[in-house]
């Protein structure tokens, strides 16, 4: 049985912080409480390793007195309210003004409709699906480790300030990574797959887990490639990688400090026609959906790459005010940032994708991609758990790992979306920033690999 | 919290299949206080409290966590640890674990602390960190974006373990950092200074941020307007300074000794690593000039523990000695699994509704003693030829078993007959682990430790690990620079 707390809970425990912090002499407040529980259930080496249950409820308080704010978060203890805000109403009073603090928003916003899609699960129902991944990666006796991890979440949060704005939403994820490792002789090739939804169904766990042993199995026996530009094919993992990236580079923060490579080229034409990304925060299916922010901010679908032009920044309302523009949405936190993106797919499969390629790889994940100099866009980072050799339009046999390093421009220069499309949580930020996306296959005009990996 | 201590172990402790718990009650205190081109910036406080159980049933394990602290919630959350034992037994290890074994430990400890600042007048701290903001961008136009920030997160564990264990610790962590980007005619450039350490206000004075604040303005200023690219293609000699030569350790040698990552349960996320079981003793990770320790007793760094999460007494364990790869990072089920006495005391927890996992605390190069190596890193560059120095993280990347990497640095300097010649901006080095471990030509006596409190590990729910690194200024030869 799930045990988190209502929304009339939750909103007794807001009203309490923003009469408290009024009481102590804020003008204004803001506060979000969250009630949470998490399974998360690990495993490698076909077992469970580390399984956890954490129910909490966490709160985030701001309050501003005159133009002076003061923020305040953590665990919520109802006997330690008064404390709390004092420890808040503090750090305003003793703050000099922020003149670009954008205030509370003053008027109960229309919120689109987001339904509310709550499941239940228990920590042994959740275990059997593990067992149901293991025993599906399975399909010959050159599988020798399974890992992975499977993640539920189900929560509620309400927000509300003194100006009686309220928003609330409640929901249920699941998601989670299958690895699996094959090994024949010495030789080791190991695949991965993340999955997420909103129920177990979404998951397809079996055929997930069959798909990724198979990748696997083909993995072993790798050949080597030269450094230099290759046509590519980016599996789903690998195509929703490099969606943080385009995350930052499409944040608002990222403008204020001279760390976009799109600054100023807003209405540019950056990349190929056929590519276009919605953060499509609409979609219940969507893991990372949302009909309002952090800000208490409504959130509408928003195209920000429209046939390879920059249209638009992930803005707060902070930083919206900074730079004299209107909020879209987007706040996670103190940053701005498209979490949801859905790539608007083409029309061929991801069969004829490879079918249309001379000479070139495949490549199912990459791993540890960061920004070299973010400014001119420039990446780097690796393939991971399954490089391929695409000869003639074949996949002809698998390849030690490689390193890239590419400009985004030149990377997305030309695009081709296949019609294959999937929901993929990020393999670094999901879990962390809810950043998922609804993506295809993708074929690459050039990616360019920088050096070679040792396995 | 002992009586409710007693009472979560009690409520499960006559279950069939019971063999230990570990019931670890934890309170957070942190302040933020940000300024950012003279103004302040989401400054934050916070408090976290709550308490986890963790227990070893029927060769598995359980965890369960709540922020409520009342009796019930305490033993209910005992019993839910227990359900999520026996959801773990249901997909169960084949082979039979018996924990490294430890002895059990009546102890309070605290870091030390001349300055709490949490006593102290908030507006003293505040003032001297917006001082520092407002000075990196003054009398200039060029730098256009900079932030300062000093923040203290004091940590408080009470461990209780059922086999007798009470320890309670208080670790304060302390930071401070600046950072500024000038903007010149051809884009952007950053640059930023750091400190993370444990104890008291007094390290922010030390760390001097008004000091920082002149140096991080004026080499942004250099950066954005002087310093040349770093040659396209170079491969020569590299010397990194003790930051640097830190993240390298963290990610080269701290990451792939992870005896977790080794044996593959890390596999779904943070990866595996290729120094295997079989190498330990006899792998040449390096040449002779390396000496890589574990050090957690160091006081002062951040890194620094007197017990870890499952209440083992930190020491001092050789990681890689005279270049051979000696030692692995252990809690007390996978020191067991690999046969060894004892956990190396690297099982951490980020906070109360987090399970202790393997993480760094502090590893580092030994410096050289007596008249070996090098006296500074100004007797360094009078001996190298041709080569570049570079200071400070600007970017990283390594793969999943931490063979191939490739790293960036603020700034970098050319060196030509023993002699610093120009500025360089955009310095890049990509290498392959136990080559450029392999090619180390030259150590200085003088050394430095940072501290790190921002190491990712532990999917789904990651934890942020708070790890110190450093050591000498440290020369490789024919190292590949100048990719991007
Ligand atoms: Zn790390």
């Amino acid at each position: 049985m799930v045990d988190i707390k209502t929304f009339d809970e939750l909103a007794e425990i807001a009203k309490e912080l923003l009469s408290e912090s009024k009481a102590q002499g804020a003008d204004a407040a803001q506060v979000a409480v969250y009630s949470n529980e998490n399974i998360a259930t690990r495993y490698g080496e076909k077992h469970i390793t580390q399984n956890t249950l954490r129910n909490t409820t966490e709160f985030q308080l701001q309050l501003q007195i005159g133009n002076k704010v003061g923020n305040y978060g953590g665990t919520m203890h109802e006997d330690r309210i008064k404390e709390m805000v004092n420890d808040a109403i503090t750090l305003a009073r003793f703050s000099p003004d922020d003149p670009e603090f954008p205030g509370f928003i003053q008027k109960q916003p229309d919120y689109p409709d987001l339904p509310s899609r709550m499941v239940e699960y228990t920590p042994m129902e959740i275990s059997d699906q593990v067992k149901l991944a293991i025993e599906n990666a399975e399909i010959n006796s050159d599988i020798v480790s399974v890992a992975g991890n499977l993640n539920y979440n189900t929560g509620r949060f309400v927000l509300m300030n003194s100006y009686d704005v309220m928003a609330r939403r409640e929901g249920s994820t699941v998601s989670g990574i299958i690895n699996v490792a094959a090994s024949k002789g010495t030789g080791e090739s190991r695949s991965s797959s993340s999955v997420a939804g909103v129920k177990f169904e979404d998951l397809q766990i079996e055929k997930t887990a069959q798909t990724v042993a198979d990748r696997a199995y083909r993995g072993l026996n790798q050949g080597e490639i030269d450094v230099g530009g290759y046509e590519t094919i980016f599996g789903h993992e690998a195509t929703m990688e490099l969606m943080f990236h385009m995350g930052l580079a499409t944040s608002s923060s990222m403008l204020i400090n001279y760390q976009s490579p799109f600054k100023d080229k807003l209405g540019e034409k950056l990349f190929d026609k056929r590519f276009t990304i919605t953060d499509a925060v609409s979609d219940p299916d969507h893991y990372a959906s949302q009909n309002f922010d952090r800000d208490g901010e409504p959130s509408y679908d928003i195209t920000y790459i429209e046939e390879g032009v920059v249209k638009e920044f992930a803005y707060n309302r902070r930083n919206a005010k900074k730079l004299g523009v209107e909020t879209n949405g987007r706040a996670v936190g103190g940053f701005a940032m498209f979490r949801s993106p859905s790539i608007r797919p083409g029309n061929k499969s991801e069969e004829e994708l490879i079918a249309s390629v001379d000479d070139g790889v495949y490549i199912t994940s990459l791993w540890y991609c960061n920004f070299v100099h973010m400014p001119d866009s420039t990446i780097t980072g690796l393939t991971r758990d399954g490089l391929f050799r695409i000869k003639n339009g074949e996949i002809v046999g698998s390849l030690k790992n490689m390193r890239f390093t590419d400009s985004m421009y030149s990377m997305y220069k030309e695009v081709e979306p296949a019609n294959d499309v999937i929901q993929k949580l990020h393999g670094t930020y999901g879990s962390i920033f809810g950043l998922a996306g609804k993506i295809p296959t993708l074929r690459l005009g050039n990616f360019n690999f920088s050096s070679k990996g040792k396995h | 919290m002992e009586d409710y201590a007693d009472l979560a172990i009690k409520s499960i402790s006559d279950n069939q299949g019971f063999q230990l718990a570990q019931v670890r009650f934890v309170n957070i205190r942190q302040e933020n206080i940000n300024y950012r081109m003279g103004l302040p910036f989401q400054s934050n406080r916070s408090f976290s409290q709550g308490v986890a159980v963790r227990v070893r049933a029927n060769n598995a394990w359980g965890f369960a966590a709540t922020n409520l602290l009342d009796k019930e919630s305490i033993i209910s959350t005992a019993k839910n640890a227990w359900k999520i034992a026996l959801a773990s037994a249901n997909v169960p290890r084949g082979q039979q674990v018996t924990l490294a074994e430890e002895p059990t430990y009546k102890d309070e400890y605290s870091v030390r602390i001349d300055k709490d600042p949490f006593k102290m007048d908030f507006e003293e701290k505040a003032s001297i960190v917006q001082d520092a903001n407002k000075l990196s961008f003054s009398e200039t136009d060029l730098v256009r974006d900079s932030m300062a920030s000093y923040n203290a997160r004091d940590l408080n564990i009470h461990f209780f373990s059922s086999d007798g264990s009470d320890i309670k610790q208080r670790i304060l962590m302390i930071g401070a950092d600046i950072s500024a980007i000038a903007v010149g005619t051809e884009g952007p450039q950053r640059r930023a200074m750091d400190m993370n350490m444990t104890g008291g206000w007094e390290l922010v004075e030390q760390f001097d941020l008004m000091k920082q604040a002149e140096l991080v303005k004026r080499e942004s200023i250099e950066l954005a307007t002087k310093a040349e690219k770093c040659p396209k293609d170079y491969k020569g000699t590299l010397i990194l300074d003790p930051w640097q030569l830190g993240l390298q350790i963290h990610e080269s040698t701290g990451h792939p000794t992870e005896l977790d990552r080794v044996l593959g349960y890390e596999a779904d996320f943070a990866g595996t690593s290729w120094m295997t079981t079989d190498k330990l003793g006899n792998l040449q990770y390096g040449n002779e000039l390396v000496n890589i320790t574990q050090d957690a007793t160091i006081p002062g760094i951040l890194g620094h523990i007197k017990y870890d999460d499952e209440g083992v007494l930190a020491r001092r364990v050789p990681i890689v000695k005279e270049g051979i790869f000696v030692g692995y990072q252990t809690d007390r089920e996978h020191a067991s699994l690999i046969g060894q006495e004892r956990s190396t005391g690297n099982s951490r927890a980020d906070n109360y509704n987090d399970v202790p996992i393997i993480r760094m605390n502090s590893m580092n190069l030994d410096a050289p003693t007596g008249d070996e190596g090098f006296k500074d890193i100004d007797e360094l560059i009078a001996d190298t030829k041709d080569g570049i120095y570079g200071i400070r993280y600007k970017s990283h990347s390594i793969d999943d078993k931490r063979l191939n990497f490739q790293f960036s640095t603020q700034i970098g300097y050319k060196i030509e007959k023993g002699e610093i010649v120009k500025t360089l901006k955009n310095i890049s080095y990509q290498g392959i682990t136990p080559e450029f471990w392999g090619s180390v030509s030259g150590l200085t006596r003088e050394f430095e430790l940072h501290g790190h409190p921002n190491c990712g590990k532990g999917a789904p729910n990651m934890q942020t690990g708070y790890v110190t690194h450093g050591g000498p200024w440290t020369r490789f030869e024919n190292v590949h620079m100048g990719i991007a």
